[in-house]
């Protein structure tokens, strides 16, 4: 049994039975807030999340992530809308009495407390007995990989330490519902991605349903069973991670998750379309015919020397091309490709021989029809 | 040019304190004069006011009033001020502002002013040369003091731990003993001393509402020295440096080490 599975165990076997409460599954209906000033901050948001999983709210910076945490957290009144966990209407209970674990994006250590004592202020709010207290504190400092910091002051911490103190702080009473406003994005590269790994895995061991905040797509996509993106205040799109990066349902989503050509086009018919001087085929579209936009994944896009036209496959869309730029990026190489009117950018993997491409050298990109998606401009 | 303008800010600053501390400088040394009368600098020397000090009842008595006075003063003005500045900092309502903008309104006002109106007030009331017009008139002048410290020191609490600590599952009571206060704790020890201080030193409103019956320290003082020239009036000067001094010392000590507690 490693520490982290001991740590935080639903049930350990010395504390009373159904001291733990359950797991919520969490709904919203409608939620709407409304800042003084009447314009939206969050709009109808809709969203079913069962027990045990972890949803990412996705969205650029003031899409209104942190104000659909706050609702849900009991915080911030809502506008009008209802938030049920396990069918219970809870829009109306004070946030003390929601049992749900809340990481705020600025930590709110309790800077007058020792590590410790943040720690273990929400098990005292529980009445939990003192000997057990100080356990599950040093259990969960551990899990956050802070082992004997505990008599530390907040202020004398780096701001990724207090973030886990933060994280160790809501995960200790067992919440709920647990809630993360972007805890990570104070770590450095290789400990988020430590820290990333570490919360599924303690989410996902122990079956809390949680929310957490981000605007780091590759966070969404790797970490969440449901990922929603959010824009201007409404849920653009809730769906699997494949969902959200192989179908998107907007242009939003599409430009927002991953790197994505956006390419003005014609539609022609439901899966044909004009993309400067060629015509192609597409994923199939209800778009009426006229001006639309086409979204293309860079990497999606193959590049393959002039010579070996003959190869081609006709289920294939190809044009031909002139290397404007090439960037190299390490694991990947960018390439700006002329096809004719509209720049495509191009991504391809950087692996031994490759292609041996300068500026100037005529190349065939190919992609699929299901990779070329049109969206209404 | 570095070095004199140096020595010229020395100077500076050494005269600006002399200017500060002239009248202990003077006081201190006259305190301790055996001669009948107030000379500087005195012809001889001994501990003879001071012995008389203790005998003098009228100074005695408004010593006791002042003391318990600005006790009282104190408890008071923090108990109505902390609530105040609490629910204006916590809640957002209409007519917000002007609540602010009347607690401490007093504060703009001139003494004279307060202390007239205050005057007129308290003849209808009856409150005129009683123990509670002095409380009453005090608060007046430091609870505004009170509600701007705790105020200010309110804003400048880290954002959301209050929150936080909601989110653990503690109640709004809960939140403001073990977060709220703690916090508030060197604005709470600031506004408590100076409190103190305002109402012990106050004059000029004092002198509108003491009688004969009862006065304070420094009104007594007042008096004392329109009718007499002694070097007693000296030794209860030095007295009052010595005990305002204690009490900011206090603050400074607390503050000092609620600091170094981590505030
Ligand atoms: N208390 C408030 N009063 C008025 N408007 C507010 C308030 N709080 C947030 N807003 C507005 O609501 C919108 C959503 O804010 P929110 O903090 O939810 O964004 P966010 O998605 O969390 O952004 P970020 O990624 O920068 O944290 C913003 O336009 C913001 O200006
Ligand atoms: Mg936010």
């Amino acid at each position: 049994m490693t520490l982290a599975q001991r740590t935080l165990d639903p049930r350990p076997a010395h504390s009373a039975p159904a001291a733990r409460p359950e797991r919520g599954h969490l709904r919203l209906e409608g939620v709407t807030k409304r800042f003084a000033g009447d314009v939206n901050a969050v709009s109808d948001v809709n969203l079913d999340l069962e027990r045990g999983k972890l949803l990412g709210l996705l969205g650029p910076s003031g899409c209104g992530k942190t104000t659909t945490l706050r609702m849900i957290a009991g915080l911030l009144p809502i506008t009008s809308g209802r938030i049920l966990v396990d069918d219970d209407d809870i829009s109306l209970r004070p946030p003390h009495q929601r049992d749900f674990g809340l990481v705020f994006q600025n930590y709110a250590l309790f800077p007058h407390m020792t590590v410790a004592e943040n720690v273990a202020f929400g098990l005292d709010m529980r009445r939990v007995p003192k000997a057990e207290a100080r356990r599950r504190v040093a259990e969960a400092l551990e899990l956050v990989r802070l082992p004997g910091y505990g008599e530390r002051k907040p202020r004398e911490m780096s701001g990724g330490q207090q973030q886990r103190v933060a994280l160790a702080r809501a995960l200790v009473i067992n919440p709920r519902i647990l809630l993360l406003d972007e805890p990570l994005s104070n770590l450095d590269a290789k400990l988020r991605d430590e820290m990333r790994r570490e919360i599924r895995e303690i989410q996902q061991r122990l079956g809390i349903t949680t929310v957490f905040v981000t605007h780091d797509q590759v966070e969404a996509l790797t970490m969440c069973d449901v990922v929603g993106v959010m824009s201007g205040g409404r849920l653009a799109q809730i769906g699997t991670p494949e969902d959200i990066y192989e179908r998107p349902a907007s242009l939003f989503v599409a430009d927002f998750v991953g790197r994505t050509n956006i390419l003005d086009c014609e539609v022609l018919n439901g899966h044909r379309v004009r993309l400067g001087d060629g015509v192609y085929s597409c994923a199939a579209t209800t778009i009426r015919p006229g001006k639309a936009k086409v979204a293309i994944r860079p990497h999606r896009i193959n590049l393959t020397p002039h010579r070996d036209r003959a190869l081609l496959s006709t289920s294939t869309n190809s044009a031909e091309g002139r290397v404007l730029r090439t960037t190299y990026v390490g694991d990947i190489v960018q390439y700006d490709i002329d096809i004719g009117g509209p720049t495509l950018q191009v991504e391809t993997p950087t692996h031994g021989r490759g292609l041996a491409v300068a500026v100037g050298d005529k190349l065939l990109c190919e992609w699929r029809p299901d990779d070329m998606l049109v969206f209404e401009r | 040019m570095v070095g004199s303008t140096t020595v010229g800010f020395r100077v500076l600053v050494t005269g600006l304190y002399l200017f500060l501390l002239a009248p202990i400088l003077i006081v201190v040394p006259l305190s301790f004069s055996d001669d009948n009368i107030l000379t500087f600098p005195p012809t001889s020397w001994g501990v003879r006011w001071y012995a008389q000090m203790f005998e003098h009842q009228a100074l005695v008595n408004a010593f006791q009033v002042s003391l318990s006075l600005a006790a009282i003063v104190t408890v008071l003005s923090l108990a109505a001020g902390i609530p105040a500045a609490y629910a204006l900092h916590r809640f957002r309502f209409r007519g917000r502002d002007a609540l602010m903008n009347l607690f401490t309104a007093p504060l703009l006002l001139p003494s004279i002013v307060l202390g007239l109106s205050i005057l007129l007030v308290f003849v209808k009331l009856q409150l005129l040369a009683t123990f509670v017009g002095l409380v009453v008139a005090h608060l007046i002048v430091t609870t505004p003091y009170v509600v701007r410290i705790m105020s200010t020191a309110l804003t400048t609490l880290p954002p959301s731990v209050e929150e936080a600590a909601t989110m653990l599952g503690a109640s709004p009571l809960v939140v403001f003993r073990r977060v709220t206060l703690p916090l508030m704790m060197p604005g709470l020890v600031a506004s408590a001393a100076l409190s103190f201080l305002l109402s012990f030193d106050e004059v000029v409103i004092s002198l509108f509402i003491t009688g004969p019956h009862i006065t304070t320290l420094p009104v007594e003082i007042f008096n004392y020295v329109e009718s007499r020239t002694d070097p007693l009036i000296a030794a209860v000067s030095v007295v009052l440096v010595a005990a305002t001094l204690l009490v900011v010392l206090l603050v400074e000590r607390s503050l000092g080490l609620s600091k170094a507690m981590g505030k």
